[in-house]
């Protein structure tokens, strides 16, 4: 950690809403995998590991061959719920080249919901068991049910009105009508028609939902001992983290964190491995399930406690040209495409390489933060120089 | 808690009949079927747990009763679901799903539904009481009892 490795290669597909790509997950992952070897200037003999999280449409060690990749050395999957677990990737792929157990480690992630199901349905026929035996039956069934309990409690203890939901979907989309990529491209949205839009699960809209999509995205983390070499500059890993609450696990709404608090142990992991303070990052992407979850998560890693977090996010505070969290910068999970968060990651990278379509002036700490919906949670932090 | 169904209030189920049950479990079965809202409580440290597991979150013991709750709760959390997410509830949106404390196990947070009321009347801090709706396991055939919830 600090600095033994960096991340070389970024890659994606192009992002669809779901079920309009003609491509199926696995094609879609082969197209973002072998954009980052070839942005990060290796050969495909050079990668030697893998890491995924949620595999729901394939098992990635196998997924290795069809990829057309060589010798595996490392592969790894992690645990979590769902895009809680982008960070931890990308973490577990540092620990790993860290170790020397590999040299150039692939984080990828590609989902097809049209063919595989969209994520915002349930349709599942099995008997819910588990702790989902205790949500499912009552209708606490799809994440926008079970989030939405998780921000209204939330937003109920620290006085939050739905204007601070707004400006996390208006700052989204602002980022987006600067992103051809995005699938909101040329839809810009304003505060009344967020008003307008239809209840899903109160207090949340329609555009308080992240997309659902169809995509590929990959970036590559490699030694600190090749990456000065490769073709693009490093975005250096600063610091990862992953976790949770002691008792953060527990089902159905009886964890300790709730409703807010699941991303706070990886706060202070982070900025203790940094050796920086939240103000020192210039530029963040939050995963945004749900705008509400990100003022859970904005107040959890630290940047401001959660009875002003209305007041850090109003106004142009998210945006890239000034403001003072920039947020998002590729409209994010709500505007720009929903590839379970690791597309964040990618955007990430571009803004300590100077490139993305929002880019904030001279960005050197630029944040991930994966969370904080089931947990445990995580977040990366990078650095344009060298630590 | 194998006894027979006590006569505890009875609601009909607020969810559509073809809404997924719960699989029912060894450690799962006293809640389902109880007929009265009933905890797991650790024999060795006494420690309420909800839902209930296989060992207890705070000593690791895997012996447990189960207690009978007064069934008095408030709510602690609420929403109205008004988008459907599954053929099945398209009929029955918008619904509402809350989150109650049982009054006398304030630290155990129960997911339900309240029966019969306007969803402005569902408020965070409304005192409710625990209904339950009779429904025959469609693949055992046993009577399970969903706790529900009814404003008081």
């Amino acid at each position: 950690m600090h600095g033994t490795t960096a991340i070389t290669g970024i890659g994606e597909s192009p992002y669809f809403k779901a079920g309009r790509s003609p491509h199926s997950a696995a094609s879609m992952a082969a197209t973002a995998v072998h954009a980052a070897i070839a942005d990060a200037g290796l050969r495909v003999d050079d990668v030697d590991g893998i890491v995924t999280f949620h595999p729901d449409q394939h098992d990635s060690a196998q997924l290795w061959s069809w990829l057309g990749l060589g010798e595996l050395r490392f592969s790894a999957k992690a645990w979590g719920g769902g895009g809680n677990s982008g960070a931890s990737a990308v973490q577990i792929a540092d620990a790993a080249v860290t170790a020397g157990y590999a040299r150039n480690v692939i984080v990828f992630r590609s989902l097809h919901q049209g063919a595989e199901g969209r994520y915002g349905r349930y349709n599942q026929s099995a008997r819910p068991a588990r702790g989902e035996a205790f949500l499912v039956p009552f209708g606490a069934a799809m994440p926008v049910v079970k989030n939405a309990l998780l921000i209204k409690k939330f937003m109920h203890q620290h006085g939050i009105s739905q204007e601070a939901l707004a400006d996390i979907a208006l700052a989204s989309y602002f980022h987006a009508q600067r992103n051809p990529r995005a699938v909101m491209y040329g839809k810009p949205l304003t505060r009344e028609a967020y008003h307008a839009s239809r209840w899903i699960a109160e207090p949340l809209h329609l555009y308080d939902c992240c997309q659902e999509s169809d995509g590929a995205c990959a970036v590559i983390v490699s030694s600190a001992a090749q990456a000065p070499d490769l073709q693009q500059p490093p975005a250096w890993l600063l610091a990862g983290a992953t976790g949770m609450e002691a008792g953060g696990g527990l089902w159905a709404f009886n964890d300790t964190a709730y409703p807010s608090g699941r991303l706070a142990p990886v706060g202070r992991q982070l900025w203790e491995r940094a050796g920086v303070r939240p103000a020192d990052v210039d530029v963040a992407q939050f995963y945004e399930n749900f705008t509400g979850s990100t003022l859970i998560a904005i107040s959890d890693i630290g940047f401001c406690p959660p009875g002003e977090v209305e007041a850090f996010v109003s106004g142009k505070n998210l945006h890239f040209d000034g403001g003072v969290l920039p947020f998002n910068t590729s409209g994010g999970n709500i505007a720009e495409a929903y590839i379970h968060g690791l597309q964040l990651m990618v955007e990430a990278v571009r803004q300590i390489r100077g490139t993305s379509t929002s880019q904030v002036p001279n960005a050197r700490l630029s944040l991930f933060v994966a969370g904080p919906g089931t947990p445990p949670s995580s977040a990366v932090l990078l650095s344009a120089e060298a630590p | 808690m194998s006894g027979p169904v006590s006569d505890g209030p009875v609601a009909d189920r607020y969810l559509p009949a073809d809404w997924p049950l719960p699989e029912i479990t060894a450690v799962n079965r006293p809640f389902f079927t109880a007929g009265a809202l009933t905890l797991q409580r650790c024999r060795s440290c006494a420690q309420v747990q909800h839902p209930p597991h296989e060992i207890c979150h705070r000593c690791q013991s895997d012996a447990f009763d189960y207690v009978e709750a007064s069934g008095l709760g408030t709510v602690d959390n609420v929403t109205t679901v008004h988008h459907a997410g599954d053929p099945r509830l398209a009929a029955r949106v918008p619904y509402n799903v809350v989150i109650v404390t049982p009054d006398d196990h304030p630290d155990v947070r129960i997911v339900g539904n309240v029966v019969a009321a306007d969803h402005a009347a569902i408020a965070i801090g409304a005192p409710v009481r625990c209904v339950f709706a009779r429904v025959t396991d469609p693949d055992t055939g046993e009577l399970l009892t969903l706790p529900q919830w009814e404003l008081r």
